[in-house]
């Protein structure tokens, strides 16, 4: 204990955005250090049964996903938002650590805070923390994502009026609706990026009949992924697997193609704005439909996304300035709120 | 965001005359012939906010996080670069109204914990406190022919520590015991026997008197009444040894012929314990 405090006085204090797509750290005075892929390549030796090692994390990891020989599997261990191999999360986690602590003599011991869903249970949100304490941690504390997506998206929390943070990721989408550095109403619903792959592989592989990969539909996603009908039609030429023929074959897709086959995921998100809006307290409610909400997150960047919100909302809709690292600069500024003396954000169990 | 932000506002467009964002923006709609309403109706926004956005009045507008969306999605229904009018605002805002301090006042509820400051204080302070004693005891080893010196030192000792003793007292007790132990143990160290340079050691201790003469090498054990070895080595051949412990004293000499032993100065005979060569006996019963 003494020892692990000791060494704190050489590690940097750090927010994490634990997000089953991507890993950001945040380092008090630093900023953003870190932004890798939540993947881990695995390596088992000598068959099944056989020693497993760390092959590859983050970056190099993702690269391997769809490409590995039977020895390899790229595994992404956290899945909805939440831990779903404990091991393998807190060897990532260590590696991620010490990545932010080169050129250290001292084996870091940072105070860390990780967000968490709104829906995790208690066990996984004891599963996050044991599995931070475990890669090196001094301190773990969790805050709710939307707390410090919104936070981050410097939305006036602190104030007696209602504020609508809409924080899609990889995983999980969370609506929540904050009053008083306090949370009024959270869903999280299990819909993010990675459904928007799913969905565009499963219209390509219906449509086509070919066969795409993950990072082929994300790249398809990033390129011309819409969520409203545009001025313009954009186009993408991808190559996949021919069903029928067997052979890869190279073919175009257009933006309002993707637009359709995004329509499930993207109905699952609105009725979720749409339930939380019922479900705020009239006045509140009127806070919201005065400033609007906000979007946060990956799943920000999709075109259009907030004219599709505003249509069906009819409320104004902005998306935050650089919205995919909201949460952990968020939870940064959470991290020096618990220093200026104030850390009822805070869900420390 | 207050009254008081106006001005600081207008001094800078004054200064920078290009860094325009609202004006900018009402100058594209007036050109593209659109209508205000319009432009509020498809951006679901309030009309008095819009005209306020365009007047750039900063003392209505709400924190500039929001103001920041706002602009984006009026520049992009405008076909405009966002960053640029962002840039603008920025310059603006940043000096206007310092970015969001939001929660301070509703947040810090708790006081200042310790949870930050407290390991720290309590590492530099046992730090400290390691250090110090070490040093002591250093010191204490150094000056141990210095005999008038050493209750200075345990002085200096229990200032130095009472000096720091913020600490819960049994970590004090802790960091005491390394630093005490070795000063003691000078004391009591002439009982593990080293061959005799100077007659008067020790004369005053209260236990029994042994001195082993050697004419032959000899291995000895002597175990007095609490368990301490008094002697266990290979004595040498014309060396003389002393040694006190408490007796009764569990006796075994190797080679008995060879020790000619002395308690309290008095001879003892063990050739009646002589087995083989090996005597072994118990002395001062």
């Amino acid at each position: 204990m003494v020892f692990k405090s000791f060494r704190g006085m050489f590690s940097n204090d750090l927010s994490i955005d634990l997000g089953t797509a991507n890993t950001l750290i945040y380092v008090r005075g630093q900023g953003i250090v870190l932004n890798e892929p939540s993947v881990v390549a695995v390596r088992q030796d000598r068959g099944p049964g056989g020693p497993k090692s760390i092959a590859a994390v983050g970056m190099e990891a993702k690269r391997m996903i769809g490409r590995t020989p039977g020895s390899i599997v790229a595994i992404r261990p956290l899945k909805d938002g939440v831990i779903a191999d404990f091991t393998v999360t807190e060897k990532m986690l260590q590696h991620f650590i010490h990545k932010v602590h080169e050129n250290r003599f001292f084996r870091p011991s940072p105070r860390v805070l990780i967000c968490v869903p709104c829906g995790s249970t208690q066990v996984e949100r004891r599963a996050i923390k044991e599995s931070a304490a475990g890669a090196g941690a001094r301190d773990v504390y969790l805050i709710e994502e939307p707390m410090a997506a919104a936070i981050g998206a410097g939305m006036p929390v602190g104030e007696a009026s209602g504020s609508m943070v809409l924080d899609i990721g990889g995983g999980t989408t969370e609506v929540a609706i904050l009053s008083l550095s306090g949370i009024v109403y959270s869903a999280s619903v299990r819909i993010g990026g990675d459904r928007f792959d799913e969905a565009i592989i499963n219209y390509v592989r219906r449509n086509y009949g070919t066969l795409i990969g993950e990072s082929t539909a994300e790249r398809i996603k990033h390129e011309i992924g819409s969520a409203y009908p545009g001025k313009e039609v954009l186009e993408i030429e991808v190559k996949g697997r021919n069903l029928s023929e067997g052979v890869p074959r190279s073919f175009t897709l257009n933006s309002n193609e993707i637009l359709e086959a995004l329509q499930e995921p993207l109905s699952g998100i609105v009725s979720a704005v749409k339930i939380a809006l019922e479900q705020t307290p009239p006045d509140l409610g009127a806070d919201i439909a005065e400033r609007g909400m906000v979007l946060t997150g990956g799943g920000a960047l999709l075109r259009d996304l907030d004219r599709l919100l505003m249509e069906e909302t009819g409320l104004p809709v902005i998306v935050a300035e650089d919205p995919l690292t909201c949460v952990a600069r968020g939870g940064g500024r959470a991290l020096e709120m618990i220093d200026e003396g104030g850390s009822d954000v805070f869900s420390v169990e | 965001m207050t009254e008081q932000t106006n001005e600081p506002m207008t001094e800078d467009q004054e200064q920078q005359p290009s860094a325009d964002w609202g004006r900018k923006l009402a100058r594209t709609r007036s050109e593209r012939g659109l209508e205000l309403e319009t432009v509020a109706a498809e951006l679901r926004l309030d009309l008095k906010l819009l005209q306020n956005i365009e007047r750039e009045d900063q003392s209505v507008l709400p924190v500039p996080s929001f103001v920041k969306g706002y602009l984006r999605s009026y520049a992009r229904y405008l076909d405009l670069d966002p960053t640029l009018i962002i840039a603008a605002y920025d310059q603006v805002a940043d000096s206007a109204a310092p970015s969001i301090r939001p929660t301070r006042s509703a947040v810090s509820i708790q006081p200042a914990t310790s949870r930050d400051s407290g390991p720290r204080t309590v590492t530099i302070l046992l730090v400290t406190v390691l250090v110090v004693s070490f040093l002591v005891w250093w010191g204490g080893t150094l000056l141990t022919n210095g005999t008038s010196k050493d209750t200075d030192l345990d002085a200096d000792l229990e200032q130095a520590v009472s000096g720091l003793a913020l600490e819960p007292a049994p970590m004090i007790e802790q960091m005491q015991t390394p630093a005490d132990a070795p000063v003691g143990n000078e004391e009591t160290a002439p009982s593990e026997l080293e061959p005799v340079v100077d007659e008067e050691v020790a004369v005053e201790m209260p236990a029994d008197n042994l001195v082993l003469e050697f004419s032959a090498d000899a291995w000895v054990e002597i175990i007095d009444a609490e368990g301490a070895r008094v002697f266990f080595d290979l004595g040498k051949a014309g060396q003389r040894y002393q040694s006190e412990g408490k007796p009764p004293f569990k006796i075994v000499l190797g080679n008995a012929p060879a020790v000619t032993l002395y308690h309290n100065g008095e001879r003892i005979d063990h050739a009646r314990y002589n087995e083989k060569g090996v005597a072994k006996f118990t002395l001062g019963e």
